[in-house]
């Protein structure tokens, strides 16, 4: 199984490209962009895209956790603990380099591939023994064993933390510089951005929907601004009943709260309960596209929008 | 020489623990290849697998078992109380008051030392505080008080948890849960090092107190009569014993069930005289801890279940069979 996966991973048309490309001053590479020698300039994404020059096959790349990532080389092997991540990974066209994933991807090309348990807290021995060139996984507190692992093993990881739409950007762009397709990463982000304002034109002029997103629970955990759901339920023509600074991102507010307040539709994902005391108010439900902060986005945006604002797609 | 049996039964199964923890995981390498890492060959990957991963869970394991089980035999002799067990004093509960404190702050992943620090400065909180309240206006410590009081502070802490908790977000919530149902997976040589320091020389101070908690336990007027400084002993036993829960629940969180099963569980085999009981203790709950997480690590591989799951499922069963057995005899 390892044996074929390594095989599969050597014939990257991006990988043969950036080869070709090194001391000739930059040659087109396979996603038409100009690769290698020249200065990566995307001009002032802020940080998180920020990257070094590329000199040689090495690469430098800072992360969503601010930190500097060096990779000898683009990676072959990839790992992504975030599957969000994952699906950048599959949207790049360079699925071949993953040679893990974690209970969490769902994505139908990735089942072959030997899983490492959850994305937080994965098995460090099945992520150790994939031998990855990378490993993405998610910027925050709850795990910590992963990344001081991965230091001691020396196995490059990059940091990610989708938590605004512009981070969701950003990390399409991170994760493009990191595998060394840069061009095609601008060229993904932007058909998001397209996506998105396209569905803000359509809903637009429309008097917004008050609506609020549970993410579940009881008392629930809401999407407060600052979120990527936040700004999704916004463009898409909803209105967040909750005003900046009221919840830290995503969090536990009182149904009290809640019904005070006017709410002309309540979002739900799939599955999940409504709280008893929010059952008078109307209720849609929306699929887990929308809380994965990835490159479904345009269509979690679009289904959104149908719900809030059904009329526009007549 | 039932005694010197049991010691060397036990010993081995330590051996056999952690050579078993050493051989299997989550990744399938077979016998040779581990045999290669462990006499200094291998590939790298392997070499990591299972000395950086396998084998500091396995000595932490043993250690923190270890640790939690003569702490329990030691606690259940000073309190003379059969429920008593190293978290009963209100230790689990300082520490994690502490470690859930750091999340909420945002500081967990600022320095690696700072949660174990935090978890064992709010364990030696709870010490002081238990301490405080146990010891009487003629400086004597009466255990009943310790163990009232040790209830008593712990609840105080865990209503702190659970205010801390309410105004925490997700993240914080999610890793104080999982850090709160313990777990021998941030093991480094690091971690093993610094442990080992606190547990060991403790442990040996406590295999002295031996023959004063033999009579002890008998009661504090008899002990006193026969020679013992009783309120040496006590003060000695509670300070030392705390301290070994405290390093083992700021490196492995809350891992209940060792310090109150395996005691009983070497009392009932071998009986209850601690110069025997406190060593046997020892070893018995490093095997069983070291064993228990191997389970963990490979039952729903790559999924780990919570070490304590284990240690319930398998030392309840256990438990309640040699109860029974006892019983009947």
């Amino acid at each position: 199984m390892l044996l074929l996966l390594v095989l599969v991973v050597g014939c990257g048309e991006d990988a043969g490209a950036h080869r070709g490309s090194g001391g000739t001053g930059g040659s087109p590479s396979a996603d038409g962009t100009v690769s290698g020698a020249l200065p990566d300039g995307a001009p002032g994404d802020g940080d998180a895209t920020a990257v070094d020059p590329v000199v040689g096959a090495e690469l430098v790349v800072r992360d969503q956790a601010g930190r500097e990532v060096y990779l000898p080389a683009p990676p072959d092997r990839v790992v992504s603990l975030v599957p969000a991540a994952t699906g950048i990974v599959l949207a790049l066209g360079e699925g071949h380099r993953l040679v893990g994933r974690t209970d969490y991807d769902q994505d139908p090309r990735l089942e072959g591939l030997p899983s490492v348990g959850g994305g937080l807290h994965p098995s460090l021995e099945r992520l150790t023994s994939l031998e990855p060139g990378i490993v993405i996984r998610f910027e925050g507190d709850q795990d910590r064993a992963t990344p001081s692992a991965l230091d001691r093993a020396g196995i490059p990881h990059l940091a990610v933390r989708p938590d605004r739409l512009d981070d969701v950007f950003a990390m399409i762009e991170l994760v493009g510089r990191t595998l060394d397709v840069p061009g095609r990463a601008r060229a993904l982000a932007e058909e998001l951005r397209g996506e998105l304002e396209t569905v803000r034109e359509r809903v637009g002029g429309r008097t917004p929907v008050r609506t609020l997103f549970l993410l579940g629970g009881d008392p629930p955990w809401v999407a407060g601004p600052g979120t990527f759901i936040h700004e999704l339920v916004e463009i898409a023509g909803g209105r967040n009943i909750l005003a900046e600074g009221e919840v830290p991102l995503y969090g536990p507010i009182s149904v009290e709260e809640i019904v005070q307040r006017e709410v002309d539709l309540l979002l739900i994902p799939e599955g999940g309960q409504v709280p008893s005391g929010l059952r008078r108010f109307e209720v849609m439900r929306v699929s887990g596209d929308v809380q994965s902060p990835g490159v479904g986005l345009g269509g979690a945006a679009r289904e959104l929008s149908r719900v809030l604002h059904p009329e526009v797609w007549e | 020489m039932r005694s010197a049996g049991g010691f060397t039964l036990l010993l081995v199964l330590v051996g056999v623990s952690v050579l078993l923890s050493a051989r299997f995981g989550a990744v399938s390498l077979d016998t040779a290849e581990v045999f290669a890492v462990l006499t200094g060959g291998g590939s790298e990957t392997s070499r990591f697998i299972v000395w950086e991963l396998r084998l500091p869970r396995a000595i932490l394991g043993v250690l923190v078992g270890g640790g939690l089980a003569l702490a329990g035999a030691v606690f259940q002799a000073l309190l003379r109380n059969p429920l008593a067990e190293p978290y009963i004093l209100g230790i689990s509960g300082g520490a994690a008051a502490g470690a859930v404190l750091v999340l909420a702050l945002g500081l967990a992943s600022a320095m690696s030392w700072f949660l174990p620090a935090a978890a064992f400065a709010g364990a030696l909180l709870a010490i002081a505080l238990v301490f405080g309240v146990a010891i009487s206006a003629d400086r004597r410590l009466d255990v009943r008080v310790l163990l009232l009081s040790g209830v008593v502070v712990g609840a105080f802490f865990s209503a702190c948890i659970a205010l801390i908790l309410a105004l925490a977000q997700a993240e914080v919530v999610r890793s104080a849960v999982l850090w709160m149902m313990g777990s021998l997976a941030g093991a480094t040589w690091r971690t093993v090092g610094v442990v080992a320091a606190y547990t060991i020389p403790s442990c040996l101070l406590l295999l002295t107190l031996a023959r004063a908690l033999n009579l002890m336990s008998i009661g504090e007027e008899t002990a006193s009569y026969l020679g013992t400084e009783v309120e040496r002993v006590k003060r000695v036993a509670y300070g030392v014993a705390s301290l070994v829960a405290a390093a083992g629940v700021a490196f492995a969180g809350v891992i209940g069930f060792v310090g109150l099963v395996i005691p009983h569980g070497v009392r009932l085999v071998m009986g209850s005289d601690h110069r025997t009981l406190l060593p046997l203790s020892f070893l018995a709950g490093g095997a069983f801890l070291t064993l228990a997480d191997l389970l963990a690590r490979v039952v729903l591989a790559p999924t780990e279940i919570p070490i304590g799951v284990i240690t319930a499922f398998v030392g309840v069963p256990f438990f309640l069979l040699l109860l029974r057995r006892s019983l009947r005899a």
